[in-house]
């Protein structure tokens, strides 16, 4: 008679090979099913005839039970590769660096073509200037430039993209809403935010026509004071001297560190300021211009860093060989240790434009956080690279560089002849054995390479041919 | 096609289990009682042999199962290249003859 213990006993284990067979792919879900429920059936009869003890036949099914969550997880393992062959490719050093190197320019070129990256580039050059009638217009030509002080606008050579100016006045503002202010208005070029790249929030689609107002943007701490901080601020008509003008937004970001402490600009109304003000020219630097401005530094600090964590957050070493004599050839160890210098090398090199392209893309322009983001994400980007690319190097062939397949878990401790358990692969082409032990001892710490002689390959004819 | 069959890669497991047909230990479970690999290392080994056409394996005929009051078993059978490939392991492994015994070896 069958106790209810077995029952629940069975129906665990056949549950457990159910939720194992969720796994397989369903195409060969149901024969892996059947074979498995046989399969257990012997196991059972086995043990049972073998041992009246019957914890040790449920530990034997559980065990095997558990073994097909293996199985499953290696078919679901091949049936990805057999449908990506993509992922069979990717074992091809070739490949490797195309992809790299492909991911280098990606990099590379999103600061080029990214609006929000270009912007979170900008930076600023502000110098006193005498008033000049002559307009401003974008330049992208190298300029050394002379305040009227008698000092350059930049020490070194910089690359500009746009130039503008403001003067500050101080102005009585008031409103239908709000009592009469005294404002520093800064008056500005119409493109002046365009071109230095500044951003505007609560924007509103200002009425077009030949009667539209001037405009005025609002500095934050304006906006917040003056204006409690209401969404609904742009739009509002305000009369700054004697002018009407309409808000267009609310500055946000560096324009509030520009010199003069502006409370507002007032767009395209230079034409209206006396002379004999002084006028501030402001240049913006190109995205070269960020480079050549130190910004890189940052990069290179959190790469550095990286670089000295390294040792501590990952196991670099490559492995031994099993037998001294049984080597590649200087020239094959040469080229592996030149293809991991190759891969560090890109991956540094990514690293840098990637961590440009995060802090700009995440911080405001001109933020006191842009360096900090920049070094932190350039550091956290190196050690999972280099990581990878100890790892990747760790299970390439030395021979032919091609990543090593078809991992096999060899046996228990003390129920194998080659007295070591752990992971086993093979190169494709038959140059190679990998084994990485999976627990490291003191006679076999590191994970070994065996060389496969000439009596091997006429396994791996087919695949060299 | 048989011009397009996979290649056929020998590693330790391969050779156990070539062993351990070869010495009559037919079935899934009696393998990994033979050889002491554990059944999420037996089985997928078993089916990449089966790829590389070292082995075939065919289901037992549910009449004969039926008879004898037992679920049918799958079992596994060396091929002439598995054949071949067994001899290249024993001159790779000469120890492997006597961790997994065949007849031939006991008499």
């Amino acid at each position: 008679m069958i106790s209810r213990l077995e029952i629940a006993l069975r129906r665990m284990h056949l549950g457990l090979l159910w939720a194992a067979s969720l796994l397989v792919p369903i195409w060969k879900r149901s024969e892996w099913s059947q074979e498995w429920r046989t399969e257990l059936w012997y196991v059972l009869r086995e043990c049972s005839s073998k041992t009246s003890l019957e914890s040790r036949c449920i530990r034997e099914a559980t065990r095997f039970c558990l073994g097909a969550y293996q199985d499953a997880i290696w078919l679901r393992k091949r049936s990805w590769q057999n449908r990506h062959v993509f992922a069979r490719i990717l074992g091809s050093p070739a490949v490797c660096l195309v992809l790299l190197i492909g991911i280098l320019f990606s990099t590379w070129e999103i600061a080029h073509i990214s609006p929000r990256v270009t912007a979170g580039m900008s930076r600023i050059q502000v110098h006193p200037w005498l008033v000049s009638d002559e307009g401003t217009a974008p330049c992208d030509c190298s300029l050394d430039l002379i305040a009227a002080g008698g000092g350059a606008l930049g020490t070194t050579q910089k690359f500009f993209d746009g130039f503008s100016h403001y003067q500050i006045a101080q102005e009585t503002v008031w409103a239908e809403a709000m009592p009469k202010t005294e404002w520093k208005v800064a008056h500005a070029s119409s493109d002046f935010f365009n071109v230095l790249h500044l951003p505007i929030g609560l924007m509103r689609h200002v009425r077009s026509g030949s009667d539209r107002l001037p405009q005025i943007v609002l500095s934050h701490e304006t906006w917040t004071r003056d204006f409690a901080g209401k969404q609904n601020v742009a739009g509002t008509k305000l009369r700054v001297g004697t002018v009407d003008a309409i808000v267009a937004g609310v500055a946000f970001g560096g324009s509030a560190a520009l010199p003069g402490r502006a409370n507002a600009w007032l767009l395209g109304s230079d034409r209206q300021i006396a002379s004999a003000s002084v006028e501030f020219l402001v240049a913006h630097l190109s995205p070269a211009g960020y480079f050549d401005d130190g910004h890189w530094g940052y990069s290179v600090l959190g790469i550095l860093l990286a670089f000295l964590v390294l040792p501590f957050v990952t196991h670099a070493s490559i492995g031994d060989y099993s037998s001294r004599l049984h080597k590649p050839p200087l020239a094959r160890r040469c080229l592996f240790w030149a293809f991991l210098i190759v891969k560090i090398s890109a991956i540094v090199s990514i690293v840098y434009f990637a961590s440009v392209d995060l802090d700009c893309l995440l911080v405001q322009p001109f933020s006191h956080f842009s360096g900090n983001i920049q070094a932190a994400s350039a550091l956290v980007f190196c050690i999972l690279g280099l990581n990878w690319a100890f790892h990747d190097q760790q299970q390439r062939c030395p021979c032919c560089l091609r990543r090593m397949a078809h991992p096999v878990q060899v046996g228990q401790p003390s129920r194998t002849f080659l007295a070591w358990n752990g992971t086993e692969l093979v190169c494709e082409r038959g140059h190679m054995l990998l084994h990485i032990p999976e627990t490291p001892t003191s006679w076999f710490g590191a994970q070994r390479w065996v060389c496969l002689d000439q009596s091997w390959q006429f396994l791996f004819a087919r695949s060299n041919a | 096609m048989g011009a397009m069959r996979r290649e056929a890669r020998l590693t330790h497991i391969t050779a156990l289990i070539l062993q351990a047909l070869d010495a009559g230990v037919v079935y899934g479970f009696s393998i990994m009682e033979m050889t002491g690999l554990p059944s999420g290392t037996v089985y997928p080994a078993m089916r990449r042999m089966e790829d590389d056409q070292l082995i075939r394996s065919r289901w037992e005929p549910q009449a004969i199962a039926d008879r004898e009051q037992r679920p049918p078993r799958k079992y596994y059978q060396l091929t002439n290249t598995g054949k071949s490939a067994l001899e290249t392991s024993r001159k790779r492994y000469p120890l492997i003859e006597r961790l997994v015994p065949t007849g031939k070896a006991n008499s």
